[in-house]
């Protein structure tokens, strides 16, 4: 017999670090580590949000947490939220693996029953290849089944590292990516580059370069939420690295020409999985393709360290193409909660959804070149609005 | 990298692919999609009108990726409905390598968007819950509208982690009450003279019509079973794949025998470190020795002995499962309709069988589970 706990503070959340972090480390879900969560309260959490944690227990036990919180006083629609969207995807409660459903079904008596009452859970980044969308909607206690809509679905390119050695994947690409990504590491040789990871001495300014690099990239570019976290995200990368640098969970690997850093991303890990979270590169060295570089150390890296899969993150951006070989997507949507509240719920959420399925129409209807267009005006109304 | 994508509709060049699928059955630890089950039940139970319509999804010449489909060409207004081959089986799904399946559902779709006859519907019925594969296929089906999209049923699938290394160490982690019960179930069906086996190819005729046999007896005034219903073509089918996979071990039949003759048999599935317990008969003259669950029990023994990795006990929770199981791994029944003119007259087809579906899991939610079984017992009496 499962049983269920709600937690709503963070000095609570911290205590369960042990038991959470073995969780995360068996969904191999390093963005839903303990350390990853309680390093996004820290430094990232809006003011007014509080966890609603739902922690279950089998006897002594922690076989699962679903580590939702809400930000009342918002006003419109209250939804419960995963942590961490601004940094990462695949965000996804935990369950001792096969245990996904029983830990659903606690999940949601619990939520039904919490104050503020959710109006709806909603899913960020959330993994398609899982459980959780249909066992929290199937579980959801009451005649009713919740209306689950998803209107976005994103790719994640993933390599599976299978080839077992760095020798044997790079064997294994074409002759041009070869012949690249050598010419590549031999020109950054040959000025001078050092690659590196950071160290705990060296944390504190590689991640300050790391959000002063992702920073110029985007500048002029569109919007960033790591831009907008500035040094909030610095002070999370630091927090992310002291917790987990001394077990091999978390690489900021840095480029670096004449002593000064030109490249950095950060990777964090668990059970096997390697996250590539975000990274930044100096503009003024693009003839040294950093970011492909940075990366294709990277990946040295993670079959040094016997990882079984390297997730590549949100976004098919073609760079990352050029290394995964597979993709897991991630779907955006919403769980609306059957209750009086129902029908202002599904009115407040119809806007996003028609916007989404406006989008996806112009996916289908538009070619390249004009969805290029399209995005380039919208990318202009939202400079002048902001 | 490009991808290429066949319809294959004939069965030579089905036949010929048959050692590829095997692998990519096993890589996906999938019995019951494995070529022998799918192609052999397809062949001796369908009607003579369903066809297959298999998509394989190749890049450089490797298979990456397949779709056993079949669509049944003598529905009424020529409809076109497209569902997997043998897909009464417990757990049916397509098939891609860990990590492809979006693209290869990509590739699926394309294919699928072209074929002959022009698909009005798809059907996914008891696929794995945790796939892509449905909302893959809706994405990236082509063209300017996105085809409807409806999961209308789930079911409870227990399955069995078998991560502790050993049948012992296995048994050490249950509760003592568990280990004892199991315990003194062995104890006194050997001291009744009773034993177990697994099926040889000598054996394995007889003690499928036992399994039959039994089958059928347990089922009597219960409602339906697929086997009872299934008769003579049926049991050819499953010998057939019995003789093909007996050898490899992933074609297993428990039998349990007292005084020489069979009381319980049990069918179980093997691929790629994966088990799935399909279905079995015992004999109610039995029952005080609880002949399913020592039959589990030999068969999870047997697993662990092999170096398998998971036990699937099958779709339905049942009270004896649940002794068991540690986990579950439901599986999901869908439609996908494309979008075009058959569309409204499609939705009308499919409506009344997947909101009868809905109306039914309403009940179990909204009722007390007294009601739920009078209603199950009200519904069996009607003829």
């Amino acid at each position: 017999m499962l049983e269920a706990e709600l937690v709503t503070d963070v000095e609570r959340l911290a205590a369960l670090a042990p038991e959470w972090d073995a969780l995360a480390v068996a969904a191999q879900l390093p963005q839903m580590s303990a350390a990853w969560v309680l390093a996004w309260w820290r430094h990232i959490a809006p003011a007014a949000a509080t966890p609603r944690t739902v922690v279950v227990r089998d006897g002594s036990e922690v076989v699962g947490i679903a580590p939702f919180y809400v930000e009342p006083g918002t006003g419109g629609r209250l939804d419960y939220r995963l942590p961490g969207i601004e940094l990462a995807g695949r965000l996804a409660p935990l369950a001792v693996p096969g245990r996904e459903w029983e830990v659903a079904e606690a999940t949601v008596a619990t939520l039904a029953q919490a104050e503020p009452r959710p109006d709806a859970l909603r899913f960020e980044g959330i993994p398609l290849d899982a459980h959780w969308l249909t066992a929290l909607r199937d579980c959801w206690p009451g005649a009713l089944r919740p209306p689950l809509r998803l209107p976005q679905v994103e790719g994640n390119p993933l390599m599976s590292l299978r080839e077992g050695s760095f020798d044997a994947w790079l064997a294994g690409r074409s002759s041009n990516f070869r012949g690249q990504m050598r010419r590549l590491r031999r020109r950054f040789l040959e000025a001078g580059g050092v690659s590196r990871l950071a160290t705990a001495e060296t944390l504190a300014a590689d991640a300050a370069a790391l959000t002063r690099l992702h920073a110029m990239r985007w500048d002029g570019r569109g919007h960033s939420n790591l831009v907008d976290l500035d040094d909030r995200f610095t002070a999370f990368t630091v927090d992310l690295g002291e917790q987990l640098l001394a077990d091999d969970r978390f690489a900021l690997r840095v480029l670096e020409l004449d002593g000064e850093a030109i490249c950095a991303q950060l990777f964090v890990g668990a059970g096997g999985t390697v996250l590539f979270v975000n990274g930044g590169w100096d503009e003024r060295h693009a003839s040294m393709k950093p970011s492909l570089l940075c990366l294709f150390d990277e990946v040295e890296h993670v079959f040094e360290q016997g990882a079984q899969r390297f997730d590549l993150g949100v976004g098919e951006q073609s760079y990352k193409l050029r290394f995964s070989d597979g993709s897991a997507p991630l779907a955006w949507g919403v769980l609306m909660m059957p209750g009086a509240r129902l029908p202002l719920t599904a009115a407040r959420t119809a806007p996003a959804l028609a916007r989404a399925r406006l989008r996806d129409s112009a996916h289908r209807m538009l070619s390249d070149e004009q969805l290029g267009r399209l995005r380039a005006a919208h990318g202009k109304l939202r400079s002048i609005r902001t | 990298m490009s991808l290429d994508v066949e319809i294959l509709t004939d069965r030579e060049p089905v036949d010929s692919l048959v050692p590829e699928w095997h692998e990519l059955a096993a890589a996906c630890g999938e019995p019951l999609a494995a070529p022998t089950w799918v192609l052999t039940l397809s062949r001796e139970i369908a009607g003579a009108s369903e066809t297959p319509r298999i998509v394989t999804v190749r890049e450089n010449g490797r298979l990456i990726g397949l779709a056993p489909l079949c669509v049944d060409l003598a529905q009424p207004r020529r409809a076109a409905d497209y569902r997997l081959l043998a897909g009464d089986m417990p757990r049916t799904t397509l098939l891609a390598l860990s990590g492809r399946e979006w693209e290869a559902a990509g590739a699926v779709a394309g294919a699928l968007a072209q074929s002959n006859p022009q698909a009005d519907a798809v059907a996914l019925e008891s696929v794995p819950v945790a796939t892509c594969w449905p909302i893959a296929l809706a994405e990236q089906w082509p063209g300017r509208m996105r085809p409807l999209l409806r999961q209308y049923f789930t079911m409870s699938s227990p399955t069995v982690a078998l991560t502790q290394g050993s049948f012992d160490a296995w048994l050490g982690a249950k509760s003592s009450n568990f280990r004892s019960q199991m315990r003194r179930m062995r104890r006194r069906f050997a001291e009744a003279g009773g034993s177990g086996r697994f099926s040889t190819r000598e054996t394995l005729a007889d003690d499928w019509d036992a399994m039959v046999r039994l089958h059928a007896g347990r089922w009597e005034g219960r409602g339906a079973s697929s086997i009872v219903a299934g008769g003579a073509s049926l049991s050819t089918a499953y010998k057939a794949i019995g003789y093909e996979l007996l050898e490899r071990g992933e074609f297993r039949l428990r039998v349990l025998e007292l005084d020489g003759k069979a009381i319980s048999v049990q069918l179980f599935a093997a691929i790629g470190g994966e088990v799935i317990y399909i279905n079995g008969g015992w004999d109610e003259e039995h029952a005080q020795f609880k002949p399913a669950m020592l039959g589990i029990l030999d068969a999870i023994e047997d697993a662990f002995a092999r170096g398998e990795r998971r036990m699937d006990l099958g779709p339905g929770a049942q009270p004896y499962k649940l002794r068991f199981a540690d986990g579950t791994d439901p599986v999901a029944w869908w439609v996908l309709i494309p979008p075009g003119r058959r569309m409204p007259l499609t939705l009308a087809r499919t409506l009344p069988r997947t909101t009868w579906r809905e109306l039914r899991d309403a009940a179990k939610r909204a009722l007390p589970p007294e009601r739920v079984d009078r209603l199950r017992e009200l519904r069996r009496r009607l003829p």
